[in-house]
């Protein structure tokens, strides 16, 4: 496939899944970004994208229900058996993070 | 202005806060895994609450070196000097002084006498930390507590971690008192929102922040209340008593700097705060403000500059 269809599809599917100007905005800003997201860029379909459905976008992520377990290795090499939560990924716009103290 | 971009986030439950990673919505979210797994394993080996990591190990055996690894000691030491640039207000071994004013697992919430807390600040001294390579030993009544830096240090290898990995447009929140933005060319630049701790909606201002971190220390959620009065937790490791203080805030470069540097001058008045923050942000390149008891703020030289609103 060419990298022209990539591009279309990609687009098509943005579209599609997060509407007309936020997707076109999101779009033309990652074809000028860095070159690190825009290989990562190509990876994501949009069929895996349209998998976000907007409730998941709606609801609060962090569950801490330790559903499942899944194998990572630090930089060190080391196999750690690090808990998974059973999150969701939110889909988010540019907005402020607010600052709360908690320690 | 916010931008119309958009963003992949996931919060998880770690170190007692919640930890929201957002980073730009082509990334596969199976990145998320592996950002986290580095917050864990800093949880793992250098949480003082993680039964079994080297700080657990050096309390645990206090009197004693314990063989830890290169970034415990390297850690370690940089927290000394930074506790030395504070003056001694920032200080690991306050544990027994924590442990004194019931904010550890009891319910012990009463004001210590005099002579109790003057014994439990006999017990307080970073500078009795002995570091040797990568052995350290503390003396035998002495405790390090990570609470104050633990989750910053996270922060900053997970930034480090997606900076390595090509994520330069992203943005961490942990739990609210330690923020990392990182930016690049499309988008230049995050807004941090900060309010009074008192009242909510009283917003004192939007931050705008390019690859830098914010700080915030406050007895906004832990404290205790005696006798109709509010004791924070953040408490003088030279006095032995809680800052009356209400909110600092430190723009840095990196989260640890940030978060050390605002629990410390939490303990300062206003015109000790300015008179530190002028030698600190020639060193460490940070900016900040400090709202005392009353509502007061005093800003340090530069900090206006990263107001918006």
């Amino acid at each position: 496939m060419t990298n022209l269809k990539k591009a279309i599809l990609l687009l098509i599917g943005a579209l599609f899944v997060f509407g007309g100007k936020d997707a076109m905005a999101q779009a033309n800003k990652s074809n000028t970004g860095n070159a690190g997201d825009q290989s990562k860029q190509e990876k994501t379909t949009p069929s895996k994208a349209k998998a976000k459905d907007k409730k998941a976008a709606e609801k609060t992520t962090a569950t801490n229900s330790k559903a499942k377990s899944t194998k990572t290795v630090d930089k060190a090499g080391n196999k750690n058996n690090s808990q998974a939560w059973a999150t969701k990924t939110k889909i988010e716009k540019d907005k402020p993070e607010k600052a709360s103290s908690t320690k | 202005m916010a931008s119309s971009l958009l963003y992949k986030a996931q919060t998880r439950w770690l170190f007692h806060a919640h930890i929201k990673l957002k980073l730009s919505a082509f990334w596969d979210e199976s990145v998320f895994d592996e950002l986290f797994a580095v917050m864990e394993t800093v949880n793992e080996r250098y949480n003082s609450y993680s039964e079994g990591s080297f700080i657990d190990q050096i309390n645990q055996q206090a009197g004693s070196f314990v063989n830890t690894d290169a970034t415990t000691a390297t850690l370690l030491q940089r927290l000394n000097d930074l506790s030395d640039d504070l003056a001694g207000e920032y200080d690991i071994t306050v544990m027994p002084l924590i442990r004194l004013w019931g904010f550890y697992k009891t319910s012990a919430w009463r004001i210590p006498s005099d002579d109790e807390i003057r014994t439990a600040l006999s017990q307080v001294d970073y500078r009795r930390i002995q570091i040797e390579d990568t052995k350290v030993a503390i003396e035998k009544d002495q405790e390090i507590i990570t609470g104050s830096f633990v989750k910053a240090f996270a922060v900053d290898q997970v930034a480090k971690l997606m900076r390595a990995t090509g994520i330069t447009d992203a943005i961490i929140n942990a739990g609210g008192s330690s923020i990392c933005a990182i930016n690049n060319d499309s988008h230049p630049y995050w807004q941090v929102e900060v309010n009074d701790t008192e009242d909510e909606d009283n917003a004192l201002f939007l931050l705008q922040l390019t690859n830098q971190c914010y700080s915030t220390s406050s007895n906004e959620n832990t404290f205790l209340e005696i006798e109709g009065k509010r004791y924070g937790h953040i408490i003088s490791p030279k006095t032995g008593y809680p800052s009356e203080n209400r909110q600092v805030g430190i723009i840095s470069q990196d989260a640890l700097t940030g978060d050390v540097l605002s629990t410390g001058l939490f303990n300062c008045n206003k015109e000790t705060f300015l008179r530190r923050m002028e030698f600190l942000s020639e060193k460490y390149d940070v900016e900040g403000f400090l709202m005392d008891k009353n509502g007061d703020m005093v800003f340090s030289r530069n900090f206006e500059k990263y107001i918006i609103r």
